[in-house]
């Protein structure tokens, strides 16, 4: 498995406060990383450190397979850290050419092309200061992408848009993700603005990571179904497999049927087992959220 | 490196209306010799000295603090930040601050400065001065040292705050630390007093005008440039390594 970012045991003090309390995270390549928790948790620090804007108290970072020579990998990232870092009183265009200044990019066209590829074409020659909040998030991704990284570093693209600026950022990530297959670690506190991007998930709170799982893990895990109690567990279980031909279903504790299937036929199941004689004294669908899930782990209130 | 100057010099260019802050201080400057000697285009350069010196001392004032504005805007704004980001060395960050914006502005301070000298020179001649060019190349020289202060101490600081700090340095304690100087000086000032006030900016542009140019004068002047630089350097360096950006 070749991981494209790697943390081992990271930690970050401010004062005596534990910021990053010993993270642990691996960033395949060509994955969308989601980094997940409330504000606080310890997401922009995590990003900072391995942007090399602070430096950790304990622990690891290593890019590109290497612990060694950081600054040399960073030339192959991007970053966009809080809200992208622009020059007010400068155009969209002189922004970009100031990074193509410092990131070395020879090519003048990138900027044109990356632009174009932001739709911000039309109002390159604007002030930045005229810019909205949306406007500004895609001029910061334009900004990270106009070297051509191979992995890029997103905190909270997606914050103050409105929803329409949501589904710009989201659908210009996708298809940095999945055409052009450019490695992400994206962090948000808002688990719904990225549960239609990523492909792996680390849940943070309070500076620790308290699961990784991927978008399958955590789809089965948030997954639907017909929770059912009778008086005769086992045959009920029976019934559901020769008269609805499912075997898609867990016997939870002996006593409660978990059925995944015909969640949207709840009246078929029902009718089912009333006819074979049980006696339903349980019939809900059940199942969390994406964001319950969420605030089940972070304990906190969904923001 | 190249890279990095030519950003810091498309930013000097382009932002924050730094050339507009420029065009301003150097107008400032011409003025400031009329506003210190109004006939001064009627004296030769021999008699304008003290205009000069008087000048100078304003300028050692506000041209540092326009250096730390242009190089702490960038840190203040966070574009500055890309430079880290994008995996350049602290080093090379921190010499294309000084390469662009405190060599920039020490070049067109001391034009400006030499404007009003070069058309008194013209019409009235030189007078009774020795070592002119000497005199011209060391006062560029404590211009430098004066921009190259201002442009590290807000790369140390990574904060157009860095502004106040560079003129508390010049303002405050080479004038306080001239004046303790001057009250403690008499007929059996010891060597190291005398040696200790020539590496003064302050003394150095009086110096300049109206002193005697030694050997012992010019390495006072070149020593006290690259001392500070130095100085002021691994600070930096080290403010930078502690990675504490906002």
């Amino acid at each position: 498995m070749e991981y494209i970012l790697e943390v081992k045991n990271l930690t970050k003090k401010y004062g005596k406060k534990i910021v990053v309390d010993s993270v642990n995270l691996s960033v395949e390549k060509g994955h969308i990383y989601g980094l997940i928790g409330p504000n606080g948790a310890g997401k922009t620090t995590i990003m900072k450190i391995i942007a090399g804007l602070a430096a950790q108290d304990g622990g690891t970072v290593a890019l590109f397979g290497s612990e060694n020579n950081l600054d040399a990998s960073r030339s192959r990232m991007s970053f966009m850290l809080e809200a992208p870092y622009l020059e007010k009183s400068m155009t969209a265009r002189q922004n970009m050419e100031y990074i193509r200044y410092v990131r070395g990019v020879a090519d003048e066209k990138r900027i044109e092309e990356m632009l174009d590829f932001v739709g911000l074409a039309d109002v390159g020659k604007k002030k930045v200061g005229q810019f909205s909040l949306g406007m500004r998030q895609r001029l910061g991704i334009g900004m990270a992408l106009l070297p051509g990284p191979e992995l890029m570093i997103l905190d909270e693209p997606v914050n103050g848009l409105d929803p329409e600026g949501i589904v710009e950022v989201r659908n210009i990530l996708k298809k940095l993700a999945y055409e052009d297959g450019i490695t992400i670690l994206i962090s948000s506190h808002l688990l719904a603005e990225l549960s239609e991007l990523c492909s792996d998930y680390a849940i943070i709170n309070e500076g620790t990571i308290l699961e990784c799982l991927s978008a399958e893990e955590l789809e089965s895990k948030c997954r639907s179904y017909i929770s059912i109690q009778t008086d005769n567990i086992s045959e009920s279980a029976a019934i559901l497999e020769e008269q609805l031909a499912t075997n898609n279903y867990k016997v939870i504790e002996h006593d409660e049927i978990h059925l995944f299937d015909y969640v949207d036929d709840v009246k078929k199941v029902s009718k089912t087992l009333t006819d074979s004689g049980m006696i339903i004294t349980k019939l809900l669908v059940e199942g969390e959220s994406l964001e319950e899930y969420y605030i089940s782990k972070v304990g906190g209130k969904y923001e | 490196m190249n890279r990095l100057v030519r950003a810091e010099w498309y930013r000097f260019l382009h932002a924050g209306h730094f050339v507009e802050w420029l065009i301003i201080v150097c107008a400032v400057i011409i003025s400031l010799m009329w506003a210190v000697e109004p006939d001064i285009l009627s004296l030769n350069i021999e008699q304008m000295l003290p205009a000069c010196v008087e000048g100078s001392m304003s300028i050692q004032l506000f041209v540092p603090v326009l250096v730390a504005v242009i190089v702490g805007f960038g840190y203040m704004r966070k574009t500055a930040y890309y430079e880290v980001m994008a995996g350049n060395k602290i080093s090379q960050i921190i010499l294309s601050k000084v390469v662009v914006d405190a060599i920039v502005v020490a070049v067109c301070a001391f034009a400006a400065f030499c404007v009003i000298p070069a058309m008194a020179y013209i019409r009235n001649g030189l007078g009774d001065v020795n070592h002119v060019g000497e005199r011209v190349a060391l006062f560029f020289v404590i211009l430098l040292h004066i921009c190259i202060a201002g442009a590290l101490m807000a790369t140390a600081l990574r904060h157009i705050i860095a502004s106040v700090a560079i003129y508390l340095r010049f303002a405050a304690l080479e004038g306080i630390l001239s004046m303790i100087l001057l009250l403690i000086a008499s007929e059996e000032t010891p060597k190291w007093l005398e040696i200790v006030q020539e590496w003064l900016v302050v003394n150095q542009i009086t110096q300049v005008f109206l002193g005697e140019v030694t050997a012992r004068f010019t390495v006072a002047v070149l020593g006290s440039l690259l001392l500070e630089a130095a100085f002021l350097y691994v600070i930096s360096y080290i403010c930078m390594k502690k990675k504490l950006y906002r």
